[in-house]
């Protein structure tokens, strides 16, 4: 039984992590009005 | 909690220490790009690509915006011509970006230059020349490219822009750039995206109403033409004495293509008609002074309207090829007369 939970904590934490970066460097985007350059077409 | 925290900075230091110039030109441009649309991605990896590769190989850099993007058909349609009219092979490189300045083009022309040999090809075009300080400050703020260029930097300075600050850890000093794109991380899960030059093909035409309110969008591109034109033929200048000074390398002004009705509208209009004229007495002078070669081939391609679809953007396939073959020709006739004039 240890075994799975460990697991389970390791998944949640390595997902929530993912997204707490991304999310992080979103935000930080944001902040900083970072963006792709789209050209406007005429 | 902590174990997110805890990833969240692992990841944090995997980009400080991973995302370095080198992993970028060394893998695939498309695990960067966000979309097949995203060209300022897919240039800065296209040139730290070429900045570690050799020199050896004759090759063929144009820099330009979306209209000489647009343009080439395809870089292997164009280095076959060139094999073909010279008898050696080449690479081409297509270094373009929709709205790529003459500012950025110094920053690409500057890495690229102590790695290539062979021809460079900058874009020169009104509107661009006419392009005031204001879109370079935003640009130094916000730069659209992921390149550590010292010419970039004298070009801020000799403009009076303040630099931001640097850490010298490249992750950091390009933040903007990689925080502009985090969805480009699920590349690593689907597979590289596939970039594509012909963007315009799915944009929709021009209407006819549209064309009747050209004229005044077409006077707003090169409205700042007096005012600014003699500080960013500056730029051209400084571009082009620093690739010759790298050495083997032979740099030609292409004029950017326009659409002949987009063309007709501004020489009709007796304020863009000004502008135009003292833009074509300046790049005359200027081509006179530097002695550089200078083509202006969207004549001599026949290009008519109904090939574009909108007032600078080829959107037929067979325009494209036939363009692509003008500039080839002029190519490998201005390369085989240095190589006679160096064999002279």
């Amino acid at each position: 039984m240890r075994l799975p939970r460990l697991l389970g904590i390791a998944l949640q934490a390595i997902v929530l992590g993912v997204f707490l970066f991304l999310a992080v460097a979103k935000l930080v985007g944001l902040e900083t009005g970072a963006r792709i350059f789209r050209y406007q077409a005429f | 909690m902590v174990g997110a925290l805890l990833v969240a900075t692992v990841l944090f230091v995997c980009c400080l220490t991973l995302l370095t110039p080198d992993l970028l030109g060394a893998a695939d441009c498309g695990y960067f790009m966000v979309n097949w649309r995203d060209d300022y991605a897919y240039l800065t990896s296209a040139v730290l690509h070429i900045t570690r590769g050799d020199s050896s190989k004759q090759m063929i850099a144009v820099i330009g915006a979306s209209a000489s993007r647009e343009s080439i058909a395809t870089g292997d349609y164009f280095a076959g011509l060139m094999e073909e009219k010279l008898g050696q092979p080449f690479n081409v490189h297509q270094l373009t970006a929709g709205g790529l300045t003459h500012w950025e083009a110094a920053a690409v022309a500057d890495c690229i230059a102590e790695h290539v040999r062979g021809v460079v090809v900058l874009e020169v075009s009104p509107g661009k020349m006419a392009l005031p300080i204001r879109m370079f400050e935003g640009l130094v703020r916000q730069p659209r490219l992921a390149l550590d260029s010292k010419a970039f930097d004298d070009e801020a300075r000799l403009a009076g822009i303040k630099l931001p600050r640097r850490t010298g850890n490249f992750f950091l000093d390009h933040h903007g750039f990689f925080s502009a794109r985090p969805a480009a991380v699920l590349n690593l899960l689907r597979g590289p995206v596939v970039p594509d030059f012909h963007q315009a093909e799915t944009w929709r035409p021009i209407s006819e109403e549209e064309w009747l309110k050209a004229e005044e969008a077409l006077r707003q591109r090169i409205e700042g033409y007096a005012e600014n034109s003699q500080r960013n033929f500056q730029v051209v200048e400084r571009t082009i004495a620093q690739l010759r000074e790298a050495g083997g390398i032979h740099v030609v002004l292409l004029e950017a293509v326009q659409n002949p009705r987009a063309d007709q509208i501004m020489r009709d209009s007796p304020e863009s008609r000004k502008s135009l004229e003292a833009y074509e007495r300046d790049i005359r002078a200027f081509v006179k002074a530097w002695n550089v070669p200078y083509l202006n081939i969207n004549a001599e391609a026949q290009l008519v309207p109904s090939e574009f679809i909108d007032t600078s953007h080829l959107r037929d396939a067979k325009a494209a090829e036939r363009y692509t073959r003008v500039l080839a020709s002029h190519l490998a006739s201005l390369i085989s007369s240095e190589q006679t004039d160096q064999e002279g």
